[in-house]
């Protein structure tokens, strides 16, 4: 072999590497983040949906059980990754509870869950609403559904 | 003779380039699910490795099963009169099967529940009352273990109705109606 088929070779080695490397681990990052950003954005929506039609619908039991459920997963992305969404969701799925806790008389749960969503709310940057603002905000957007 | 070396040559070097951007794509791919991972480790906040593990499992069942709904409804939507394909029925029960995560398990059952009731309302408008009957009876189930307070028939009906006409754009909502 000569040497300019040598270098000839080699250099066809480490073009064809670093084209194919870049080019697909351009592709794929961006698959990936594209995929990772939508999933954080859909997933939760079926579980949103789910919660608030057991609230609507379902015994007391069941519909908390849903809102709990929602909260704690919402409360984990919330730790992995800081958005508004979030804290947002949160606010209103602690008052919806809280609504729950109220309508079997049992206020000093409501008020703790009214704690929480009042400091989700206020982590959204919005001013400290009481809890009576919170409750009335939220049966005006569950009324409009 | 020259030509034919200078041939064999080239052909080489085609086939070195080409095999080597075939092993360079496959490691860019390893390096980028390499990285997405590494990303996904660093933002766990403070919560542990299985916490996270379990939270991307929930994640990723939603998002099938988000998808599932919507690739049912579109394919629904599309069709005049609104028939579900009994493969699309059975497609949604086997997924139900493979769903593990105690927080999406509900979400499918009511999904499930919500494509008996959209089958029974077709099967209803084809004529086929028993079949009907059938479909509405397995929501009813799901609905009742779902701890439901109402779930009678005329109540699922206009439940699923209202999900139907979410999917469906406004000019095709009129279209339906009549």
């Amino acid at each position: 072999m000569t040497p300019a088929a040598k270098v000839t070779y080699l250099s066809a080695l480490l073009i064809g590497l670093s084209v194919g490397l870049l080019l697909e681990f351009r592709n794929r990052s961006n698959a990936l983040e594209s995929y990772d950003e939508g999933r954080l954005i859909t997933a939760p929506i079926g579980l949103r949906d789910f919660s608030q039609l057991q609230y609507m619908h379902a015994d007391s039991e069941n519909a908390k059980t849903a809102l709990l459920t929602y909260a704690s997963v919402l409360e984990a992305m919330e730790e992995a990754r800081a958005a508004k969404t979030e804290k947002f969701e949160l606010s209103l799925t602690y008052t919806r509870l809280a609504l729950l806790e109220d309508q079997v008389n049992n206020l000093e749960q409501s008020h703790a869950y009214m704690t929480k969503a009042r400091y989700w709310n206020s982590a959204l940057g919005n001013r400290d609403y009481s809890e009576s603002e919170l409750k009335a905000a939220l049966m005006k957007i569950d009324g409009r559904q | 003779m020259k030509v034919g070396r200078i041939g064999v040559w080239f052909s080489l070097t085609l086939a070195i380039f080409l095999l080597s951007g075939w092993l360079g794509s496959t490691l860019g791919a390893r390096a980028a699910v390499y990285r997405y991972r590494s990303a996904q480790n660093r933002r766990l906040g403070t919560l542990s490795a299985p916490e996270h593990a379990h939270l991307e499992s929930v994640l990723d069942e939603l998002q099938s099963i988000g998808f599932l709904r919507l690739t049912f409804l579109i394919t629904l939507t599309d069709n005049k009169p609104l028939v579900p394909r009994p493969e699309q029925l059975w497609k949604i029960d086997a997924f139900r099967r493979k769903v593990a995560t105690a927080e999406a398990k509900p979400v499918m059952e009511m999904n499930l529940a919500l494509a008996d009731v959209v089958a029974a309302i077709a099967e209803e408008r084809q004529g086929n009352i028993d079949r009907a009957a059938d479909d509405i009876r397995s929501a009813q189930a799901l609905y009742r273990s779902l701890g439901w307070r109402d779930y009678s028939e005329e109540k699922l009906k206009a439940l699923a109705q209202r999900e139907l006409d979410k999917g469906t754009p406004h000019w095709q909502r009129s279209q339906n109606a009549k």
